[in-house]
């Protein structure tokens, strides 16, 4: 299948990163028809690299200004059954599109994604995501896709059905998560979405406060924005339905409580005790990151990154809330899509 | 990807309920002859990690109950004894699960306003 197979790679100043990620596809067990990187405008080396690798490079003739208008430049050129999605920033494990690409032999399957691992575990950040993914990854997703409903076919890695990608108008850039977005449509249209934990990929992570704050802003406005934009085409489906809604209130009602109700009664009370509140779930936490660690050979990693995953999650919720505040009160929509890996 | 923020509130228990009813739904299948031995598997490694979940929670509420009881006597205005009795215990297991229902509840009954078929 995968002869049948176009790989897109977005990529806006990647010189530092996209020669392993080629490296990776091509060094796949079963290899793409085509590599096509999408230079957009960088201003740095990364076009150059990518040609001295054999793929091919298109160019568009300004920086389109989102990942999707990197994206959809390249989907015009794409005639194969199969397209593939990948960040510039991005490995793949070798077997990783062998794995994926066989869910799609069912014609009624539009996309599949597969599990994200980041490749640096090094800074608080990086940690904190590691065991965001480990939990998510072993948790949530296969239960979602046990249900027919994993909420994201990931843009770090996915793979789709060309046609079904087309008739969606390829990727969408009217929210922030165009992921999210592409995912969702797909549901709404009554195809499938799968998720394949076998297939891995390995991201570069927000490193630093810097990168992470934006990364964190696009997604939480993302997030909101969709909520919003497909609350109607998606309200037939119970599953998603109740999915969304139950991420809706937590991200609202959880953020609010470890942000205000926590301190609050600690002070009211004049009481710490309370502040057990922020990491009362720990050993639930644990669990499946620790499951998934074992399994990799991380388990002192995991172990000792946990922590980080609690400083990662309160962060979170100034986000979530933020997105929550300008998106559907100030009804001040985010528009700019902002880097942050 | 992962915008919420995990185990936190009701998504954990949303999902803690999901894992529980996998073996249910699947067994449904089976007999559907739907089944197979790799989608068991996922069956039983989801449900198992639902049941460690489970147990540290418990081990986690046991441990509470040993620090924690002196200080809730002094913070909630009711008899120490009342806190731990049975109908108290029993509204706190079911409060969460009760407040999920709710939502979802909302939720469906706002998707009947809401629906809007698509074509395919």
């Amino acid at each position: 299948m995968a002869e049948n197979l176009t790989v897109i790679i977005p990529a806006y100043n990647e010189a530092a990163s996209i020669e392993d990620t080629i490296r990776s596809i091509q060094n796949q067990t079963t290899p793409p028809r085509e590599i096509i990187v999408v230079d957009d405008f960088s201003s740095d080396e990364t076009g150059e690299l990518a040609k001295s690798l054999g793929v091919s490079v298109l160019r568009p003739p300004k920086n389109t200004g989102t990942k999707a208008g990197a994206q959809n430049f390249a989907l015009q050129q794409v005639d194969t059954k199969f397209s593939m999605a990948i960040d510039a920033d991005t490995i793949l494990a070798p077997d990783a599109i062998e794995k994926l690409i066989v869910v799609l032999e069912d014609e009624e399957v539009a996309a599949a994604c597969g599990s994200v691992i980041p490749r640096y575990k090094n800074t608080l950040w990086e940690r904190g995501r590691y065991i965001e993914y480990l939990f998510a990854f072993t948790f949530y997703k296969p239960i979602q896709d046990y249900y027919e409903k994993p909420l994201i076919s990931s843009g770090c890695f996915s793979v789709y059905r060309t046609s079904n990608l087309k008739e969606q108008g390829g990727w969408s850039t009217r929210t922030m998560a165009e992921d999210m977005d592409l995912t969702w449509s797909f549901y709404a249209k009554g195809y499938k979405v799968r998720f394949v934990p076998g297939a891995v990929c390995y991201p570069i992570e927000p490193e630093n406060f810097d990168f992470m704050k934006k990364q964190l802003k696009r997604w939480s406005h993302g997030f909101i924005q969709n909520v919003m934009l497909h609350s109607r085409d998606t309200s037939h489906l119970p599953v998603l339905r109740s999915m969304i809604t139950i991420g809706v209130w937590d991200a609202v009602v959880a953020s609010m409580a470890y942000l205000l109700l926590i301190p609050l009664l600690a002070i009211i009370f004049r009481n710490p005790i309370f502040l057990l509140g922020y990491i009362i779930d720990l050993p639930a936490v644990m669990v499946p990151p620790i499951i998934k660690g074992f399994e990799r050979k991380e388990l002192a990693l995991t172990l000792s990154s946990i922590p980080s995953f609690f400083v990662l999650r309160t962060v979170n919720c100034l986000f979530v809330l933020e997105a929550v505040f300008s998106e559907v009160i100030l009804r001040k929509r985010l528009t700019v899509y902002q880097k942050g890996h | 990807m992962n915008v919420g923020l995990p185990t936190t509130g009701l998504g954990g228990i949303f999902y803690i309920l999901s894992g529980l009813l996998m073996p249910f739904i699947e067994l449904i299948y089976t007999f559907r002859e739907k089944s197979s031995t790799a989608r068991w598997k996922v069956v039983f490694r989801q449900v198992g990690i639902t049941m460690g979940i489970l147990a540290l929670i418990w081990i986690t509420s046991l441990v509470l109950k040993i620090f924690i009881p002196n200080q809730a006597s002094n913070l909630i205005p009711v008899e120490t004894n009342a806190i731990y009795s049975i109908s108290y215990i029993r509204i706190v297991l079911a409060s969460p699960i009760l407040a999920l229902g709710t939502i979802l509840g909302i939720s469906w009954i706002a998707s009947l306003f809401l629906r809007k078929r698509p074509a395919k």
